[in-house]
């Protein structure tokens, strides 16, 4: 019980909630959802209020603006939040990141990615999606981090294939060596503009794992 | 079995641009190429900086070169008999109108000066004010009698204004250990005439790390001009691009009449058989232009996407299903290299048995058109037959996957 990871979704579509539970069931690892409402009031109440994970839709109904002043007190709160969102563009996905969410699915991602991440960041781990990875190769903010120019490369070149083993083939590199540059990149990114919880618990996690050093930042 | 290759081809050389589509009896002049290559971002506000730096060094150095004829000039002409060794004052006089010699010409003509010159200049100035003020007794350096301490600050100014306030601070206070370091071995004087040293030496660096401090506020000035610029610039370019759009739109919609109208008269008067399969890929392509057409009322300023989508339907019209993600801003590309972009990726597009992924990614550096299909492993081979000669393909296969990009860098990476 005390691996299980517990999921608060948030989303308008009671499909959408019946989808992910289903996916989660087939997930290598435990996941439950333990709440799920059109509102961000199920992330605040019990049970909802207590979960490892928020999955969070931006567009909720009756709301013209993306949600992303609820995206903000969740994060501030300390909560994990996978922004989960049908809009596709990068503007928003950095938002989100700089606000802290862990990480911006879109829902033309599927299973794959929502799982992974949702293991990613009970964990405190990183995840960059590709429609993310495509956001921040394409990101030129003034204050967007410096990031190499293989890092660059395996951004687009994820964000284009969808396959760590194209990526890995096109570039000569092992799949495992694709991770560690989009996960150093999305440190990068967590070590940049606002301090949130969520961003310090990523560096912080990513310091013991050895992905990057004290020095690195 | 999987079969992998991966090959980078740079355009093939100097090939003549494939040849465009458009028929060459068109109703209206063709209009002249509305996407120039932009200026990468960042560089008005560069150009900006420069100017306006340019201008305040030359002030500077005005200042510099003012004191040095109206106040030093006169001076070094009455220190002439009163310490001796006058000559030492002369070449410090000479090699500092020298340094102001080489940033005037630097400045007018534009060119940048390199790091080393400027520190050499710097190390010039330095030595050439203790050069001048060796024959002066340690009581009188610093006041009116030494005058070559404040000018070569102005020098250094005019010379480092670039550079970080961090530099100019240590070049003067390597100018100031100097001259502290010539006190010293000439004997310190009494009290007063060190205070007074010292206060000389506040004011003088004072007030020109003040105007070192102006320029610093004016980096900034022109960080924010430079970005108004460019903004302007490119709603300019905006404008431009929707109007020649709505031009080769009209054009297009002339040229609808050529090809739909008799198709759509061969069906209606029975000429041609709708169960036949050359008409029917004939109305496919004739909707896939129409569809385009009226697409473009709607957003106008986009003809890459455009052009894509207009292979991407005809993939969808043969059972294919097609993600586009979209990712940057919308930038201009020039006619010929849009063609190579879009060829390539609907060369790809065309052999898709039934899934593809295209990708388009603009940033500052570079356009990215790519495009991933289950599709046969000689597609690669066709794709590479394309003659290109102002993009980049790359071609990777595997685990019966086709994945082809075509890169068109406005920068060297």
């Amino acid at each position: 019980m005390a691996d299980e990871i517990t999921v608060t979704v948030v989303d308008d579509h009671p499909a959408m909630l019946v989808g992910i539970e289903q996916w989660y069931a087939d997930a290598p690892e435990p996941v439950r959802v333990v709440a799920g409402g059109a509102t961000s009031k199920t992330a605040w109440l019990p049970p909802g209020d207590t979960a490892d994970v928020v999955v969070f839709d931006l567009q909720l109904a009756g709301q013209a603006a993306p949600a992303l002043g609820e995206l903000r007190r969740l994060v501030d709160a300390g909560r994990n939040v996978i922004v989960y969102t049908m809009r596709d563009d990068e503007q928003t996905a950095l938002t989100c990141l700089d606000l802290g969410a862990v990480t911006f699915l879109t829902k033309t991602e599927g299973a794959d990615h929502l799982v992974s991440a949702t293991l990613a960041a009970a964990r405190d781990r990183p995840y960059t999606p590709p429609a993310l990875a495509g956001a921040l190769s394409a990101n030129t903010n003034s204050d967007r981090p410096k990031l190499s120019t293989r890092e660059e490369e395996v951004l687009v070149e994820w964000f284009q294939s969808e396959s760590r083993d194209l990526v890995a083939e096109r570039l000569g590199l092992s799949p495992k060596t694709v991770t560690t540059y989009l996960d150093r990149v999305r440190l990068k990114y967590a070590n940049a503009g606002r301090p949130a919880r969520s961003k310090a618990a990523l560096v912080a996690r990513a310091i013991q794992d050895g992905l990057i050093s004290v020095d690195d930042l | 079995m999987t079969d992998h290759a991966t090959t980078a081809r740079p355009g093939a050389a100097p090939a003549l641009p494939a040849p465009v589509p458009d028929p060459p009896g068109s109703a209206t002049a063709p209009a002249p190429d509305p996407h120039p290559a932009p200026a990468p971002p960042g560089q008005t506000a560069e150009q900006v900086r420069d100017r306006l730096v340019r201008g305040a060094q030359l002030a500077v150095l005005l200042v510099g070169v003012t004191t040095q004829l109206t106040s030093c000039l006169p001076q070094l002409l009455a220190n002439r008999d009163r310490f001796g060794a006058w000559w030492t004052e002369v070449v410090g006089f000479v090699v500092l109108a020298g340094v102001a010699a080489t940033i005037a010409t630097r400045l007018l003509r534009s060119r940048p000066m390199s790091r080393p010159l400027a520190f050499t200049l710097c190390g010039l100035c330095v030595a050439a004010a203790a050069l001048a003020s060796i024959p002066i007794p340690a009581r009188l350096l610093l006041v009116a009698d030494d005058w070559s301490f404040g000018i070569a600050g102005w020098y250094i100014l005019a010379i480092l204004l670039r550079t970080r306030m961090r530099t100019i601070a240590a070049v003067f206070a390597i100018h100031a250990l100097v001259t502290v370091v010539e006190v010293l071995l000439k004997g310190v004087p009494d009290r007063y005439v060190t205070v007074q040293m010292g206060m000389v030496a506040v004011s003088v660096f004072g007030l020109e790390l003040a105007v070192a401090l102006l320029a610093v506020v004016l980096h900034r000035t022109a960080a924010d001009a430079g970005e108004a610029a460019e903004r302007e610039e490119r709603t300019r370019t905006a404008e431009e691009i929707a109007e020649a759009t709505h031009r080769d739109h009209r054009a297009r919609y002339t040229r609808l009449l050529d090809t739909t109208v008799p198709l759509l008269t061969g069906l209606a008067y029975g000429a041609l058989d709708p169960s036949d399969e050359t008409v029917r890929r004939r109305a496919a392509v004739e909707t896939a232009r129409m569809r385009q057409l009226f697409a473009e009322t709607d957003d106008v300023s986009d003809p890459l996407l455009h052009e894509l989508r207009a292979g991407i339907d005809v993939a969808e019209r043969q059972g294919v299903s097609v993600q586009l993600a979209v990712r940057g801003e919308i930038r201009p590309v020039p006619q010929p290299v849009r063609q190579e972009l879009v060829e390539t990726a609907a060369a790809v597009l065309a052999s898709a048995r039934t899934t593809a992924r295209a990708t388009v990614v603009r940033t500052p550096a570079a356009i990215r058109v790519s495009v991933l299909a289950d599709a046969p492993a000689e597609g690669a081979a066709a794709v590479d037959a394309q003659r290109r000669s102002r993009t980049e393909t790359t071609t990777t296969t595997k685990n019966g996957k086709l994945w082809v990009e075509a890169v068109w860098r406005t920068k060297s990476p």
